[in-house]
């Protein structure tokens, strides 16, 4: 583990998932367990986010861990381990898109069409008025997914990762491997065709 | 759009995001604060970074059993065997720049070499049988002296032999 620990950047080593990796590489499997428990439901909501197909992403998130056990021998702690996990998500995301194994479609329901448990109750006048937002949000929801839908993908990432992680466009860059001034760029362009999708609907003034 | 807002424009989205330098942010405020269309910009954009993310989900009940499985087999598949490891490395040779030229190499001399042996008059034009003696005549060293050989006293003594076979059929008959 030592040569490992000369290529190593120092400051990542103060990250308590990096150490786990490198316990998980030196043969703990327990280790891998914890790393699994802590990224397995930010890792899916991530890939769900940007799909939209729990299934699929369920599907992708096991290939990210998987992927992350198979190189435990070649891993280099030479960013957060959260940087590097998502950055394995990331592109896993990006090469389901560009192979079309899946389609993904957002349909489009009406306030109409949409779940019936938030449907109107007469009983309840306090939890109409609640489910009267529930249903104007769930029919925004989707009107936003379809938006982001007609994006380019890696536009969409950028985006996904940006309003809904709040992640800085350093950390998106570390995400997308790229600069901070192309994420910047990404963001304006993929932000302004949003406003414009989303202007049409009258979600946005 | 003013000269002045597409001076600014691109910033907007870094400025609404606080992704922007404290000096340039003050400057494309004091802009701002003064052009209509660069605040309904702002305002607009700023919309997008509140819309609320989708719902959180959680993974099926069965999702880390079908995991865990799924590893166990990623780990049962076999490394690659020394033969299969030798057909990667050759790929990956061949594939290379020097390998390449090698290849590029072996071609070009295979197709010369069939030119050469395709040309007219060369054993590989003559019929099957001819080829055959030539190509044995050559192994035994006799190829240049071939045509001497057609013409020589053996063949012609093999003539007048026959020529005496025939005239002792007449005699007989």
């Amino acid at each position: 583990m030592n040569s490992v620990l000369q290529k190593t950047d120092k400051q990542s080593l103060d990250d308590p998932h990096v150490l786990l990796m490198l316990r998980f590489q030196a043969g703990e499997e327990d280790a891998f367990k914890i790393l699994f428990e802590a990224y397995r439901g930010p890792l899916l909501n991530f890939i769900y986010r940007y799909l939209q197909d729990k299934r699929i992403a369920e599907e992708l998130t096991q290939e990210v861990f998987i992927r992350v056990y198979k190189s435990a021998g070649t891993y280099r702690p030479e960013a957060m381990f959260s940087t590097w996990i998502y950055r394995i998500a990331t592109n896993i995301c990006l090469n389901e898109l560009r192979t079309g194994r899946h389609k993904y479609e957002v349909e489009f329901k009406g306030p109409e069409d949409t779940d019936t448990s938030m449907q109107y109750d007469p009983v309840d006048e306090r939890s109409r008025v609640k489910t009267d937002e529930n249903m104007v949000s769930a029919h925004q929801q989707q009107l936003v997914q379809q938006a982001l839908h007609k994006l380019p993908k890696k536009q969409r990432l950028a985006l996904i990762m940006s309003i809904y992680d709040q992640l800085s466009y350093r950390e998106i860059g570390q995400r997308l491997e790229c600069t901070e001034a192309a994420v910047k760029s990404i963001i304006h362009r993929s932000k302004l065709a949003l406003r414009d999708l989303l202007k049409k609907e009258g979600m946005v003034n | 759009m003013k000269l002045t807002c597409i001076q600014y424009h691109r910033d907007l989205t870094a400025y609404v995001d606080g992704e922007l330098p404290p000096d340039r942010a003050a400057r494309l405020e004091r802009h701002v604060r003064s052009c209509a269309a660069c605040s309904a910009d702002v305002k607009a954009l700023g919309q997008l970074s509140r819309l609320a993310p989708p719902a959180e989900i959680e993974p099926s009940a069965y999702f880390d059993r079908i995991f865990w499985t799924r590893l166990a087999e990623a780990r049962r598949e076999k490394a690659p065997s020394a033969l299969e490891q030798a057909l990667v490395s050759t790929k990956l040779f061949f594939t290379s720049p020097a390998g390449l030229s090698l290849s590029v190499g072996l071609a070009m001399g295979i197709f010369v070499a069939s030119l050469y042996l395709m040309r007219p008059g060369t054993p590989a034009s003559l019929p099957p049988q001819q080829r055959q003696e030539l190509m044995a005549a050559a192994e035994l060293d006799l190829y240049a002296n071939f045509e001497v050989i057609q013409n020589s006293e053996a063949l012609e003594n093999f003539e007048l032999i026959e020529m005496l076979d025939e005239l002792k059929q007449d005699e007989q008959g």
